[in-house]
């Protein structure tokens, strides 16, 4: 253990915040919905599944960059569909509601995936122009993990940053989840805002596994893993806080990585330790505070 | 509200009596009477059960009681066929010791431990989703150290070759015909749902009752309302540790799907499906999700599509499940059921 | 006898709002104390404070003399301050007898017990009937509390604060939306438990407040402006200022 050199200690903190990017990613999807709306999308990590089998069907037909796209829009476009049919009429019920019908739907769209490209795992290539490590100051960075993923991430933390809070949108989904006759009487569609913002989640969890899809192996078993995962992060970042979303997924990137050098069998526990530490010194998360989107 | 005409617990042994000649009932086919499907419909209504005092009478959706089921299962098949480890360089040994009250013993003080101490972290800090999200996370750690901790656990394949319970006075092969091991089951899970009745209808379940319908209400009555969520807690959990055990003997092996997602799922959905605020309500649905299960598992490999679209119908348009179907039939003639 | 409530520099703010502010009041044992004021005066704020449901921003209560300021509102229930709600907090879908009985209960479990001795088995059917009688629902006990009529459930909730049989009541807004003849039987209600208790009371019927008060406090943005009998707080020059065109005092 005392033989880590720091190349290797960079090299794992590079890894952490690259793989944190994925997390902030579909964290952060969940954390639009769950915070602006209050509802809690248990098949949020069927559509990050979702989203890397579509960049997988697509990315051979049309290019790597375009079935980027490609994926994450239509995980939008399913996004919306699905909560404008199914979630929408369990507005007025308690939030366990959601939390139940979400998880029926994770399990058909489990199944669904499974009848289109079988059980076994497939794998996306990345096209050879990233493939090739970019070195800077004598540590390599793969191009396509580091420099790209951290890139879009960051691009599109800075866009959900001015959605929320520098346009009517996110005030209007606040203020509309707190008093719907109001918003109505003012002449604004809820509901079509509500859509919106759930395609907007959506997407980003779209998004997140096309992104990933070079990086993983893509089977059906990837919604419940990530969508675990997406709670832990939330809970220790704190419920419907965008800060909460990037430093939790940051924090649970960079000690999962440190944790392969030092105890590899553990590394998936890390972020489940982390969880628990949180409950005991601030159960509310990081940066949690109830109900306000941050 | 309407009351049944006899006592729910008659009709339950009733029940019990009949299930094995007709579980597993093919109506195309003709065939029914699958013992084994009626035991596995046994342990999983005393799990739901267990776990339906949380949900349906304290009000909050535990989303990982499997991991309750999970340790119940393993420490009992670990009691059962002894184990080697090394740990902390010392070297843990077991015998194999096939003592079936040892094994439940040990289950459910190892459940209760686990219990205890999660319930007094969890529950003061959250409720609501936030608790339902914290629980499934819980359990994944359990699902986690069973697949990973492959020396104690046997990993992903998990425990296999354990022996049915042997009885003293009895033949150690009687356990392995189908049907007695179905009456012990029967007799173990209904004297579980015995102990799950009255826990409802005593002075501890009214208290649960006004905890779910009003907590505030409660706490100024002069309850202490957190502390009376953590013993539902711990009891809703000890329920499921019994049926791991009857689950490792049934089994006869045991792998870490016992605390999966899935399994948690499945007990919220037999839960649901049979209605949650009923005393039968988690019976039903387990024998109705089994009866499914195996139907439409012949039918296709991706039956689970199914049950979970059968499961989204009802949280759309009958909440209240199956009991509550019965009791909107019963008491206004044919029409929706109001949430 | 000590004052049954003593508040030392009790503030409470709300980001920038502060609805008590330095309020030091001694309330002693026994009678009919009445607060009243206009809306935001800080009533249901200080009612809040006493009952647990918020902590203070700043000072202290007292019960007794008991330090009670960091005590959760389930444990100041069991010392014996009991609370009604303005807006009607019972359980809804439980029968009425079970409302009440729950109540009874809360301060005879000891914890979490799961039975009850049988000799207080026996205490809490008899009380759970001495209080249905009492606020006049013995008749629909089985009913389910929701399904009863608006006046009935603020009956239902009376009922529950004095099962406990406590001390002190606090009442908030006791008679909020009942018919006149609703309202002549509970205040007949208050005036027969009162003797022996002390119960304070947040109303703005003035007619009901004349006849049931042995004291009156007047609170205004957040602090007490006055505070004594009916006829002196009727004859308080300060008060009619305060009040002239708002409570028309007679």
């Amino acid at each position: 253990m005392l033989a880590l050199t720091l190349s290797q200690l960079t090299d794992q903190l590079v890894n952490g915040i690259t793989l944190g990017m994925l997390y902030i990613l579909v964290a952060l999807g969940l954390n639009v919905i769950l915070g602006l709306m209050g509802v809690i999308n248990f098949s949020h990590g069927a559509f990050f599944m979702i989203g890397a089998y579509l960049m997988y069907q697509f990315a051979p037909m049309v290019g790597f960059w375009p079935a980027i796209g490609i994926a994450a829009l239509l995980v939008g476009v399913l996004g919306m569909v699905f909560e404008s049919a199914l979630i929408r009429p369990l507005y007025r019920r308690i939030p366990e509601y959601t939390l139940l019908l979400t998880f029926g739907t994770a399990l058909i769209f489990a199944q669904l995936v499974r009848w289109k490209w079988g059980d076994d795992a497939v794998r996306v290539a990345t096209p050879d122009y990233l493939a090739n490590p970019i070195t800077i100051a004598g540590v390599d960075f793969p191009v396509y993990r580091d420099i790209f993923l951290v890139a879009v991430t960051v691009v599109v933390l800075t866009l959900v940053w001015l959605l929320i809070n520098k346009t009517n949108v996110g005030i209007i989904i606040r203020a509309g989840t707190r008093d719907a006759e109001m918003v109505k009487i003012l002449g604004i569609d809820m509901p079509l805002m509500f859509t919106l913002v759930f395609g907007i989640g959506s997407l980003m969890a779209g998004l997140a596994g096309a992104l990933a899809a070079p990086i993983y192996a893509i089977q059906p078993n990837l919604a419940s893993q990530w969508i675990v995962l997406t709670f832990v992060i939330v809970i220790v970042g704190g419920i419907g806080s965008f800060w909460g979303a990037i430093a939790g997924g940051l924090l649970i990137g960079i000690l999962s990585s440190f944790m392969s050098l030092l105890w590899p069998p553990a590394v998936d526990l890390t972020g489940y330790v982390l969880m628990g530490v949180i409950l005991l010194i601030r159960p509310r998360g990081l940066f949690g505070v109830e109900g306000v989107f941050e | 509200m309407s009351r049944v005409l006899l006592h729910p617990l008659v009709w339950t042994a009733i029940v019990f009596a009949v299930l094995p000649f007709v579980a597993g009932a093919n109506p195309f086919t003709g065939t029914g009477g699958f013992v084994d499907i009626a035991t596995q419909m046994l342990i999983f209504a005393l799990f739901a059960s267990g776990f339906n005092l949380l949900l349906g009478h304290v009000g909050e959706l535990s989303f990982g009681h499997a991991m309750f089921f999970a340790i119940g299962a393993y420490v009992t098949a670990l009691d059962v066929k002894g184990y080697s480890f090394d740990l902390f360089g010392h070297t843990w040994t077991h015998v194999a010791d096939n003592n079936m009250l040892v094994a439940l013993v040990l289950a459910l003080v190892a459940v209760l431990v686990l219990s205890v101490l999660l319930g007094r972290l969890i529950i003061p800090r959250s409720s609501g989703v936030y608790y339902s999200m914290i629980t499934l996370a819980f359990a994944q750690v359990v699902f986690f150290i069973a697949f990973t901790w492959s020396d104690l656990t046997g990993g992903e394949d998990g425990l296999q070759s354990i022996p049915r319970p042997v009885m003293p006075g009895f033949d150690p092969a009687f356990f392995h015909d189908a049907l007695h091991f179905y009456t012990f089951t029967a007799v173990v899970v209904f004297i579980g749902l015995a102990l799950v009745y009255w826990l409802t209808v005593s002075p501890f379940g009214s208290v649960l009752h006004a905890i779910r319908e009003n907590k505030v209400r409660a706490r100024f009555l002069g309850y202490d309302v957190n502390k009376f969520r953590v013993n539902a807690f711990v009891l809703s959990a000890l329920f499921p540790a019994v049926a791991g055990w009857l689950w490792t003997y049934f089994q006869q092996a045991i792998n870490p799907d016992a605390s999966s997602v899935g399994y948690s799922g499945n007990i919220v959905m037999m839960s649901m499906l049979g209605g949650v605020q009923t005393f039968f309500g988690p019976i039903l649905g387990s024998i109705v999700y089994w009866e499914l299960q195996n139907n439409i598992s012949q039918l296709t490999k991706y039956w689970e599509a199914w049950i979970g679209a059968v499961f989204v119908v009802f949280v759309l348009l009958s909440p209240r499940g199956i009991m509550g179907v019965i009791e909107n039939v019963r008491t206004r003639g044919i029409g929706r059921t109001t949430r | 006898m000590a004052d049954v409530f003593r508040t030392e520099h009790l503030t409470r703010r709300f980001s920038g709002f502060t609805a008590v502010n330095d309020v030091s009041l001694a309330i002693p044992e026994g009678g009919v104390r009445t607060i009243i004021g206009p809306n935001g005066a800080g009533k249901t704020t200080f009612f809040n404070l006493l009952s647990g449901a918020l902590p203070p921003s700043e000072g202290k209560i007292f019960f007794r003399d008991h330090d009670v300021t960091a005590l959760e509102p389930y444990r100041r229930a069991r010392l014996g301050i009991a609370r009604s709600f303005q807006i009607t907090n019972i359980f809804g879908k439980l029968t009425v007898e079970e409302n009440v009985r729950l109540g009874v209960q809360a301060v005879l479990d000891g914890t979490a017990n799961f039975f009850f001795p049988l000799r207080d088995a026996a205490t809490i059917r008899t009380t759970t009937d001495r209080i249905l009688e009492d606020i006049g629902l013995g008749n629909v006990r089985r009913a389910q509390a929701e399904n009863l009529s608006h006046g009935d459930q603020r009956r239902l909730e009376i009922g529950l604060v004095l099962a406990s049989d406590p001390p002190v009541l606090l009442l908030d807004e006791p008679l909020a939306g009942m018919s006149p003849a609703e309202t002549h039987a509970t205040v007949e209600l208050i005036k027969r438990i009162s003797p022996g208790r002390t119960i304070l009371l947040v109303e703005h019927d003035i007619d009901v407040i004349m006849q049931i008060s042995t004291s009156i406090t007047v609170f205004q943005t957040g602090t007490v402006l006055a505070s004594g009998t009916p006829a002196e707080i009727r004859a308080n020059e300060t008060v009619q200022r305060a009040y002239l065109g708002e409570l028309a005092l007679p």
